[in-house]
């Protein structure tokens, strides 16, 4: 048992820095029972769980790589898809991500297909994906608006109209609802508002069956409506792609924060990159949001989002030891990670040795 | 004459003093320094404790010419040929285009812009103030380069995609030193023909005469030192853009003696040539003195989030002064702008930003921007 103590830990409850001690026992946050083998003291340091990434293609989608490593897209649709079956635990980006202080990430398919996948949450380290899955069959993706337009029309050579989309769409529920009966969470990439209202729509017709939530919500700002079920905004930090992202703009956490519409935050990796997931909270911050609240958004607000709250996403007895320590409050644009853990293990240290 | 005060005015000078005024006439300051008595006519603007910096500059960016990142709506580059040195930014820049607006949004007040990097020879840049009515009101500097590219891009879109030269590094070489070649031949009468005539060589021949830099695209080491090696044997100025993998070699970058443009490190990695990208070059090259500027690379990272990357650079060890300077008055350096911007100083371009906060703290927003003296933006 190590009992890290001094240190600046963020409450999920009060969502505070409190001057308090943990203690950790292989893989979990235990009691204050037994006296410690290690101590650590951390006193100036600032200490959050994980953060967790709620809409990202890592390892999915390979760094540094083109067509090679690029898992997130398959030209035909089928029910059995699963981003657990093209996940690449020595992609370069989970380094990268736990250098950030990310520790786990929601794997939503590439924005190209329409139709998408089965999503999982995994840890960001080990070296397979088995070991690294937190939950799987989380929900069913879908894309669409531009993208699917594209994609299809590239494929097929004819277009396709937001009608077809809707059609294709509502016939793939009825299906998951048969042969996947077990998933009911749906998780839908739309920029634009009409398609916002499309998924509004859909919760009316699909609501005893489906929870639907949005991912990016552009021009969600734009619907008078504030009514919706989680949203996994953003990500703002990125290149303007289409059309339908001319109004992206950090603004929109602060309209959803205003209108006390729930959401997480994402980078959708690597869109933007895993690294910048602090950033879109920083950008939260400027644009009026609480930091305590961008900090329980990054962490526990997304384990209660996708369902494993029982399991990380707080620094509490009982949970898997997944948090991090920094130099500095963690939403400062320089502040730096020191050390990262999961399940108890330091999978990265900005010092060799960090220990004392 | 216009005066604002009740503000922290950060003059980026060699000093970096913290002045209470700046006065401004024409479109330029004549004053900045501690409070003073000044003219009763003049009119006086309450900046509300604000912080403001000199007006930030990216030296290597596709404002203007390139909208989203897809490239049926691209104006950059010219794909017809992998040779297209009479290209101009100025041909294709729309002063009406949203980057302009963003780019005031994120306090930049200017750019330097033009083709991109599928061609081995693109085009030449050119440096625009980021508003003003017309393009020729912009304009700071028509020929500011000519811009070229090493690497995968060329070798992506014409070998691979086209199925034609340049498929090789090799190829690439080629094709650039052919440039040179055939300018170096001419003799003066010939090459003040083609300068005349705006001909094919014109800008080989000022690269040549050092009228304008070379700014060749280079992330891969190999590829930043066939740039270097290429400038050498023809004896040209070089700024190298991107310089990704600048410091895996950065003994060999300092002893060429040439400057580069850093990024876009807040880009994930996406091809191979970039798969070392990181914001750590940029204090890797503050200690061993080689000048650099920060870039957005517009429309890769968005011109408005500049800041954003000077301050991931302090994340991984720059310093906030040198970081603050390679936005601003160091960018101005390395174009030889610096005589009117990139710092608040007296008789330069009143070209400044107010902010908030510190520029660099998270809660900092940009809540005005002026070029020239007049404000062209203003936060909700």
């Amino acid at each position: 048992m190590t009992r890290y103590i001094n240190g600046l830990v963020f409450n999920s409850e009060t969502r505070s820095f409190n001057k308090q001690s943990f203690q950790v026992q292989g893989q979990y946050f235990e009691p204050a029972t037994h006296s410690p083998e290690t101590e650590l003291d951390l006193d100036g340091y600032y200490i959050t769980p994980g953060f967790i990434d709620s809409c990202s293609q890592i390892g999915l989608a390979e760094i540094g790589i083109r067509w090679e490593g690029d898992d997130s897209y398959e030209f035909d649709s089928h029910l059995q898809y699963s981003v657990v079956d093209g996940i690449y635990p020595f992609d370069t980006a989970f380094q990268k991500a736990v250098s950030h202080g990310v520790t786990a990430s929601h794997i939503v398919p590439s924005p190209k297909s329409l139709i998408g996948a089965k999503t999982a949450i995994i840890h960001h380290t080990h070296t397979t994906v088995d070991e690294m899955v937190i939950s799987k069959d989380v929900a069913y993706s879908f894309s669409i608006g531009h993208q699917a337009k594209s994609t299809f029309f590239a494929e097929k050579k004819k277009p396709l109209t937001r009608m077809g989309i809707a059609k294709i769409l509502r016939e793939t529920l009825q299906q998951i609802q048969q042969q996947e009966p077990s998933i009911t969470k749906i998780v839908i990439r739309a920029h634009k508002a009409v398609d916002l209202e499309f998924i509004s729509r859909l919760q009316q017709e699909f609501g005893s069956i489906f929870d639907f939530h949005i991912i990016h919500g552009t021009e969600i700002t734009f619907l008078h409506e504030t009514s919706f079920n989680t949203v996994i905004a953003g990500p703002t930090f990125r290149y303007i792609e289409h059309n339908e992202m001319m109004a992206l703009s950090p603004k929109l956490y602060h309209q959803l924060y205003k209108h006390s519409i729930p959401f997480v935050f994402c980078t959708d990796h690597p869109v933007s990159s895993t690294s910048h997931l602090t950033l879109e909270g920083c950008l939260a911050v400027r644009e009026g949001m609480a930091r305590q609240d961008v900090l329980y958004a990054l962490t526990t607000g997304a384990a209660n989002f996708l369902g494993i709250a029982h399991l990380t996403g707080a620094i509490r007895v009982g949970l898997l030891a997944d948090f991090v320590i920094w130099d500095k409050h963690p939403l400062n644009l320089d502040a730096q990670v020191v050390a990262t853990y999961i399940k108890g293990t330091k999978v990265y240290a900005r010092e060799e040795g960090f220990t004392q | 004459m216009i005066i604002y005060h009740h503000a922290k005015f950060l003059t980026v000078n060699e000093q970096n003093d913290t002045c209470e005024q700046l006065w401004i006439e024409d479109g330029r300051i004549v004053y900045i320094g501690p409070a003073k008595e000044f003219p009763p006519q003049a009119e006086l603007v309450d900046l509300q404790g604000a912080y403001v910096t000199p007006g930030l500059i990216d030296i290597h960016a596709h404002v203007g010419t390139w909208a989203e990142v897809t490239e049926d709506i691209n104006d950059a580059n010219e794909y017809s040929e992998p040779f297209t040195p009479l290209m101009h930014a100025l041909d294709s820049v729309d002063i009406r285009h949203f980057s302009f607006q963003h780019a005031l949004e994120g306090g930049v007040t200017t750019v330097q812009t033009g083709p991109g990097s599928a061609n081995v020879i693109g085009g030449i840049w050119s440096i625009l103030k980021t508003a003003g009515p017309t393009l020729s009101s912009r304009v700071l500097v028509e020929r500011s380069g000519l811009k070229g590219a090493l690497g995968e891009n060329p070798k992506n879109v014409f070998g691979n995609q086209y199925k034609r030269k340049p498929m090789t590094r090799m190829a690439i070489a080629q094709l650039l030193r052919d440039g040179f070649q055939r300018a170096s031949q001419l003799n003066e009468q010939q090459q003040t023909e083609q300068i005349k005539e705006n001909a094919e060589l014109r800008p080989f021949i000022e690269v040549l005469r050092g009228d304008m830099p070379l700014r060749l695209h280079c992330h891969r080491a190999d590829d930043i030192m066939t740039a270097i090696r290429i400038a050498k044997e023809f004896n040209v100025k070089l700024h190298l853009e991107h310089c990704t993998e600048g410091y895996l070699i950065v003994d060999a970058v300092k002893e060429s003696g040439f400057h580069a443009t850093l990024g876009p490190y807040m880009l994930t990695p996406s091809k191979y040539e970039t798969r070392h990208s990181t914001p750590a070059i940029a204090a890797v090259f503050k200690e061993h003195n080689i000048p650099f500027a920060i870039m957005t690379d517009h429309p890769f990272v968005p011109i408005q989030y500049l800041k954003y990357c000077a301050t991931e650079a302090i994340r991984y060890g720059l310093d906030e002064d040198t970081a603050l300077k390679s936005i601003t008055i160091n960018a101005a350096k390395l174009v030889q702008l610096d005589h009117r911007i990139g710092s608040l100083e007296e008789g330069k371009d009143a070209d400044f930003v107010v902010w908030s906060h510190p520029i660099f703290e998270t809660e900092a927003k940009v809540l005005q921007t002026y070029v020239n003296g007049q404000k062209y933006y203003e936060a909700e």
